[in-house]
């Protein structure tokens, strides 16, 4: 089995960009990647693109503006782990020798709903009883702070944190800082939830190269190790279900560690899912960065920043770097090639050699999540 | 042991949960078509008012209730006053002819 890696990546900064077509946000993408990887078109084998709302052949209107035909493509639709899900269809081809090449993309334009809360499958019955991301994210708050006795300053500190760590991305949608009392004033939408403690809408695509470990000596460049590439679906129940044990996540983690040999306490950085500030404390203990009922003293003691035990999400996360759903996957991936072979300008984390990324999507009744993605890249310098 | 989850709507349409309301005026939930009906006591585990929507009046407020006989559902959950607002606390269904929902079991002697 040869090990599959990342040798190239690109994106674009993510925003609104409402007269943007699917290939207008993710073609740029594209180019970006194979110039990284130093690659004509021509090399691409196969082509997977993660995307929710791109509509059909959303994988080969972009392909054709770089040139790409007549070889394989497939779409994945997996909500928020759609292009995660991608790439983990890349590394499984790689590492079974169908393919030596893959162009990964991810891309989504939020903009096209003109705002408010992410569409849904409206035949989901808690969905048609009105049941919205936010107020997911929301119940696991208001249990959060039930059992754990902390309050809505704490839930804050996460988005001021990566509002902190968007500031130095150029990528990123928020580039301002904020301060605990802001984010609190700022407007309600689902109880303890305020505005800047969710993702934005916006618009975004990123793209990696997968490449075989044999590619790459003969091609030698700065590239990374995919150690780990783990998919899980939810496991559906009608009973009693711990909001704050996504058991998907611990599953997908678990997984992770396991194929790669890598444990929490060697992770540089992890770009993990903050859809919403509850999201990353929760993940902090299913990821295992820190034991079970420690997450809010893990974040005041700042050891999820620069300085502390792992940089989590030094790209500002899905809070402020944005979350156009199906990109979020390769754009994690984007950023992790970035601070592992060393180009991730002012926001590097320094001496990087361990990654990982994690993006989960929601939406079903009965269900904690119904897709997680973890994936675990390793520096090869 | 897998549980059967059964799709909502069916081939033939119905809608669950749906409540079937006794001459004592209890009411019960059955969540599909074979099932017991659940209710009417059960424990709010955990709430929120959600402030946004495109398809409903806001705020409106949402709970999860779990029932006695082990069963959980999402439910719109009606407080009398801010101070009803907790996890934790024993709820029942109400119903009239167009909707369904839980609130606190003490609300009448608590004001």
């Amino acid at each position: 089995m040869s090990a599959a890696c990342l040798m190239g990546a690109g994106m674009i900064p993510m925003g609104k960009y409402r007269d943007s077509s699917y290939p207008g946000l993710a073609v740029p993408a594209v180019r970006a990647a194979l110039a990284s990887a130093e690659l004509e078109p021509d090399a691409i084998e196969r082509v997977y693109c993660g995307h929710a709302f791109g509509g059909m052949l959303t994988a080969q209107r972009i392909a054709k503006g770089v040139g790409l035909g007549g070889i394989p493509m497939t779409n994945v639709d997996n909500a928020c782990s759609g292009g995660a899900t991608a790439l983990n269809l890349a590394v499984e081809d790689v590492r079974a020798g169908r393919a030596e090449v893959i162009l990964v993309m991810g891309v989504d334009k939020l903009t096209q709903f003109g705002g408010g809360t992410l569409p849904l499958v409206e035949e989901d019955p808690e969905v048609r009883a009105g049941m919205v991301m936010p107020a997911v994210y929301a119940m696991r708050a208001q249990r959060y702070l039930h059992e754990r006795g902390e309050t809505v300053a704490t839930l804050a500190e996460v988005s001021v944190k990566a509002r902190r760590h968007g500031r130095w991305n150029p990528y990123a949608q928020f580039r301002e800082e904020t301060t605990v009392e802001a984010v609190l004033a700022s407007r309600p939408i689902a109880d303890p939830l305020t505005l800047f403690q969710c993702c934005p809408t916006g618009d975004g695509a990123g793209a990696v190269i997968v490449a075989s470990e044999d590619f790459l000596r003969h091609h030698p460049r700065p590239a990374v190790k995919i150690s780990a590439s783990i998919l899980h679906s939810g496991q559906a129940t009608n009973g009693f279900r711990d909001m704050l044990y996504p058991e998907i996540t611990y599953g997908s983690a678990r997984g992770a560690f396991e194929e790669s040999g890598v444990s929490p306490q060697d992770l540089d950085l992890v770009e993990l899912h903050d859809a919403f500030s509850i999201a990353e404390l929760i993940y902090y203990e299913a990821l295992g960065l820190c034991p079970r009922g420690e997450s809010a003293d893990f974040l005041r003691a700042g050891k999820s920043t620069y300085g502390g035990e792992v940089v989590v999400n030094p790209s500002g996360g899905l809070l402020a770097k944005g979350h156009p759903v199906g990109a979020s996957g390769v754009a994690q991936a984007v950023e992790a090639f970035w601070h592992l072979t060393g180009q991730a300008g002012d926001r590097q984390v320094p001496g990087a050699k361990t990654a990982l990324t994690h993006v989960t999507g929601g939406g079903i009744s009965g269900m904690d999540h119904g897709a997680c993605t973890v994936h675990i890249f390793e520096s090869l310098s | 042991m897998v549980e059967l989850i059964t799709p909502i709507p069916d081939l033939t349409g119905r809608i669950y949960p749906e409540v079937v309301s006794s001459s004592d005026g209890t009411n019960r939930l059955r969540l599909s078509e074979n099932a017991e009906p659940v209710g009417p006591f059960g424990t709010l585990y955990v709430y929120t008012t959600v402030h946004v929507s495109s398809s409903r009046e806001i705020p409106y407020t949402l709970g999860y209730v779990d029932f006695e006989e082990g069963f959980r559902t999402l439910a719109e959950v009606r407080f009398s006053s801010l101070g009803d607002r907790a996890c934790d606390i024993r709820v029942q269904l109400k119903a009239d002819p167009t909707s369904w929902w839980v609130e606190p079991v003490d609300r009448e002697v608590s004001v």
